[in-house]
């Protein structure tokens, strides 16, 4: 596995964060799943950026809605993991699954 | 409350097309959700304004025109801030963008730098070299120069007599040495050919007292001057290389001086030179005297040493001095015949150095001032010009104010990117101050003190590369303090594209003065010039063309009975043959001599007229000259009225003279002068009969004042300094060699000096005007090429600034006529009204010129004129550019500028 197909782990909660959020992913809601499930502070730049970077990865895909007079009459970009996405995180899950076998952390979770 | 208006025209203006909307409409319906869960107005501002932060980060850029990439690499920079290094990087490399990204201005900026680093840089190296450089000799500081003056009589030169020096010496605690030495010129023969040189007759102490021995050999013996000088010499370096051939066998080697026999028992290190001497003639040959009592030279009243002492341990200066001073009243009281009270006899101490640079300290200290102004026009002016090229970048400033840039960020970037401007600068100026330190030591010309120290070293390297550090420092500083960063909101709301009306007043208000100034020193050197050619074209009362000056002395030796030339009658038969030989040359069409020629200064005698009212109290004085038949031939002086002199005015003859025309307007109005009769207060002129008046010359170069001049024969009285004048058909110089050689074969022991064309002897009679032409013309022109740079500054920021106003008006169809009109009237209404109040200041200030002025009224209307010609066509030169290159805006991009 090249290193290019490696997903971040910033990338990998984005595409999670999407998959949690089904049809209601689009940039704020992504931002507030991450600070909400996974407890991660993030601004809205760097989940565009993120989005962005897996856009143009391949790995979800963007469309935009009408304009929406509560965003200021601006309209919404709505985002959908594609199978690459799917297959991206299950290679990720199962690398991470083949290096936890066998460890055992001596910390107690407080 | 709604989301902030601010935040949402930076995510509007300055993100990148698409994500903008997408982020605002994001960050809206959040903040209204906000509002329905109660989250505090403040609270969703912050968080609104924190959001867009995170988008403009990833996703800035600079609107319109102005650059796109760059702003990206500096947003980004920002949030490395934390890392340290990373920002500097960072930094370093958009400081290097920036400097290449503007070319023309950069060039322009390290243009000024060069000249005004390499013109202070050289100016600094005589400072340094002659003024705070340490002298070349041990413990330099506590050498001190012991003298007395007698300012009741008019001297303030710091010299004593034999007696006063042995009382300076054996009473004084506070010297710890001091030793006395005479300078003078000696012919020197018995080297490889006879020359005139400048000796000194010191104590024996002289060399223990600096400090420095001799290279070869040794100094003097106490015993070796015994009873009054001794035949041991020391020689300089330069002297046994010039005359001695470097021979290494030099110790023991006999030669003469002035005839007197002399031993080489030393030869003193290279760069060593007496104490306080001329530049133009330095010592070349030490001599020991005895000045003790009963010695020839024990006479109280011949003030002919200067001291040399060095102050004891423990002992300060103004202590020194209230010694000498008590010394000086038991003088004054033991010996009134010598101290008589009206001359106000006073003895002083004063450090060597501050004796050494005297005269030359004041000039210096104001050309450094000068220089120094020149310098923080500069200055400014790049701050200027640095200052309209950041308030292009207002809008860019304002953003990073906004979105938490510190302005001491951005001076800090200013900073790396002027340093880089100024290293090339201070490069550029090191070359520059090399060639200005070579002109400025001709400049200065020989006699000026310790010329040779004037040179580029490290010192001056240190001082070149520091003074570009403070100016960029100063020039980081000062557009930063302008920069409009105190109120991004209107700057980024208001499109006023970092206009600053008071920037833009005092901006024009220093081009302004620039140009005043400018004119000021143009009017000068236009002034100066017109002076000068008049000078070239003036008629000087003789004619220097094809005309060879050379001077010999005709020695009288201390052993009187040995020498040839005490008896006059010998001086005078040596005089014609040696003018038969010289006559001989064939080049030489006529051959004169005169103890003195035009323009080499005065030689005064008081005049006695038997007529003159009694009540005449102040003493006539008139110029004294002595003269051969053919003088005034040779130098084509006009005969107005008798004879010349003749073979018949001779020894034993009537004693006769020939005067001046002013001399005889002066003293003799509406009377013949021809057979009136004067005596001379100087040698045998006694009931003197003129017989001729001449055509008046000038005493020295840069006056036309005619001067009282009475001319005698040299057969009837003649001294040691003769100056010959050849009439030659060719080019003069060429004749020197031929000329030293027939002045030889009259006398082989005679030396051949001051060999130079009348020529330049007039051309070196008026290089104090040229200095002054110099320096008015370069300042001049420097402050011409500084207000032309601050016009090309305020047009070309007014482009930047209008860029819009430019654009509608070419869209509307404003052909390019129109704008360079626009444009070049706005330069020129600016540089006129500079020049105009400079001319008006010249008005007022160039009487002051007056005296150095030659047949040019201080307010020529002519060198006026050419002075605001020259202005305006340079401010008219400077505004194009930048006015063209408006024509060349592309009017949909100009509008969408602000």
């Amino acid at each position: 596995m090249s290193k290019g197909d490696h997903l971040g782990e910033f990338e990998q909660l984005v595409l999670l964060a999407i998959l949690r959020l089904e049809e209601e992913a689009y940039g704020m809601t992504v931002r507030r799943e991450l600070e909400r499930t996974a407890r991660r502070k993030a601004t809205l730049g760097s989940v565009y950026a993120t989005l962005d970077r897996l856009e143009k990865k391949g790995l979800v895909r963007s469309w935009h809605t009408d304009p929406d007079p509560i965003r200021g009459g601006h309209p919404r970009r709505y985002f959908r993991v594609l199978p690459e996405g799917h297959l991206a995180l299950n290679r990720t899950q199962s690398m991470m699954e083949r290096m936890w076998t066998g460890v055992e952390l001596e910390v107690e979770e407080s | 409350v709604k989301p902030p208006a601010l935040a949402d025209w930076a995510l509007r203006t300055l993100v990148r097309d698409g994500v903008g909307r997408d982020a605002m409409g994001d960050l809206h319906e959040e903040f209204y959700r906000f509002q329905l869960e109660g989250v505090g107005p403040l609270r969703s501002v912050l968080w609104y304004w924190s959001q867009t932060l995170g988008v403009l980060i990833r996703y800035g850029k600079l609107p319109g025109p102005l650059s796109r990439n760059r702003t990206r690499l500096e947003l980004s920079s920002l949030q490395h801030r934390s890392r340290p290094g990373a920002g500097l990087a960072m930094d370093l490399r958009w400081s290097f963008r920036r400097v290449t990204a503007y070319p023309g201005l950069s060039l322009t900026v390290v243009a000024s730098l060069t000249l005004g680093i390499g013109v202070t840089s050289s100016v600094f190296s005589a400072v340094n070299g002659v003024l705070l450089e340490a002298l070349p000799y041990a413990e330099p500081r506590e050498l001190v120069v012991v003298g007395g003056t007698i300012p009741g009589v008019g001297t303030g030169e710091l010299m004593a007599s034999a007696p006063e020096y042995r009382e300076c010496r054996d009473q004084a605690q506070s010297i710890a040495m001091l030793a006395a030495a005479a300078t003078g010129d000696s012919n020197l023969t018995g080297g490889d050919t006879p020359v005139r040189i400048a000796t000194a007759a010191t104590t024996s102490n002289f060399f223990a007292l600096l400090g420095v021995e001799p290279a070869m050999g040794r100094g003097f013996r106490v015993d070796e001057a015994e009873g009054w000088m001794g035949s041991v010499a020391v020689i300089s370096h330069r002297a046994w290389g010039e005359y001695f051939g470097h021979d290494p066998g030099v110790l023991g080697r006999e030669f003469h001086l002035d005839g007197d026999p002399y031993t080489v028992i030393g030869v003193m290190p290279q760069g060593f030179g007496h104490p306080n001497e001329s530049g133009r003639n330095p010592v070349e040959v030490w001599t020991p005297i005895d000045l003790s009592e009963g010695t020839p030279m024990d006479f109280r009243g011949a003030r002919q040493f200067s001291l040399l002492g060095r102050l004891r341990d423990g002992f300060s200066l103004e202590e020194s001095r209230q010694e000498v001073q008590r010394i000086a009243e038991v003088q004054e009281a033991s010996f009134p015949r010598f101290y008589p009270p009206d001359a106000s006899w006073s003895i002083t101490v004063v450090p060597l150095l501050d004796e050494t640079v005297a005269d030359a300290g004041p000039l210096l200290l104001i050309l450094l001032g000068s220089v120094s102004l020149v310098f923080i026009a500069i200055v400014t002016n790049v701050a200027n010009l640095q200052l309209s090229r950041n308030l292009a970048r207002g809008r860019d400033f304002a953003v990073r104010t906004a979105i938490g840039g510190t302005r001491l960020r951005f001076m800090g970037q200013l900073f790396l990117e002027n340093l880089a401007l100024g290293l090339l600068g201070c490069a550029g100026g090191i070359g520059l101050a090399a060639v200005g330190i070579e002109a400025l030591r001709g400049l200065v010309s020989q006699g000026f003190p310790r010329l040779q120290n004037i040179q580029m070293d490290g010192t001056v390297i240190a001082f070149a590369l520091t003074v570009s550090l403070l100016s960029v420092l100063l020039f980081s500083i000062l557009p930063g303090m302008q920069l409009p960063g105190a109120r991004p909101l209107a700057v980024l709301s208001g499109g006023l594209g970092g206009h600053d009306p008071r920037g833009v007043r005092v901006r024009n208000g220093l081009v302004r003065a620039q140009t005043a100034i400018s004119a000021v020193l143009l009017v000068g050197a236009g002034l100066l010039f017109k002076s000068f050619d008049a000078l070239d074209r003036s008629d000087l009362g003789f004619e220097p063309e094809g005309v060879l000056t050379m001077a010999t002395w005709l020695p009288v030796p201390r052993d009187r009975s040995a020498g040839e030339y005490v008896d006059g009658k010998n001086r005078i038969a040596f005089l014609d043959r040696a003018l038969e030989e010289l006559e001989a040359l064939p080049q030489v069409t006529e051959s004169a001599l005169t103890s003195l020629l035009p323009l080499q200064g005065a030689d005064g005698s008081p005049v006695f007229l038997p007529e003159a009212p009694a009540s005449d109290s102040v003493a006539l004085t008139a110029e004294y000259r002595v003269v051969s038949d053919g003088y005034f031939r040779v130098m084509g002086i006009q005969l107005l009225q008798g004879r010349p002199f003749d073979a018949q005015d001779r020894q034993g003859s009537s004693p006769v003279a020939i005067v001046s025309q002013a001399f005889a307007t002066r003293h003799f109005q509406g009377k013949d002068p021809l057979g009136q009769i004067f005596d001379l207060g100087r040698g045998g002129g006694r009931g003197l009969t003129i017989v001729g008046v001449v055509a008046d010359v000038p005493l020295d170069g840069g006056s036309r004042v005619p001067v009282e001049v009475v001319y005698r024969p040299f057969r009837q009285e003649v001294g040691n300094e003769v100056t010959f004048v050849l009439k030659t058909t060719g080019e003069p110089e060429s004749l020197a060699k031929p000329a030293t050689g027939a002045l030889q074969r009259a006398d082989p022991d005679l030396p051949a000096f001051s060999i130079a064309s009348m020529a330049e002897v007039v051309r070196e009679s008026r290089r104090h005007t040229r200095t002054l032409l110099v320096l008015f013309g370069f300042f001049g022109f420097t402050t011409l090429a500084l207000a032309s740079l601050g016009v090309f500054g305020v047009v070309s920021f007014s482009v930047t600034r209008r860029a819009r106003e430019m654009g509608v008006r070419v869209a509307l169809g404003s052909g390019n006529p129109g704008i360079l009109r626009l444009l070049l009237g706005e330069g020129i209404r600016l540089g006129g009204s500079g020049a105009a109040i400079g001319l008006l200041c010249a008005v007022a200030l160039s009487h002051f010129m007056r005296t150095v002025l030659f047949e040019v009224g201080p307010l020529d209307v002519w060198v006026f004129a050419g002075s605001m010609a020259v202005l305006l066509f340079t401010v008219a030169v400077s505004s194009l550019y930048p006015a063209l290159r408006a024509t060349r805006l592309d009017p949909v991009e100009a509008i969408k500028t602000d």
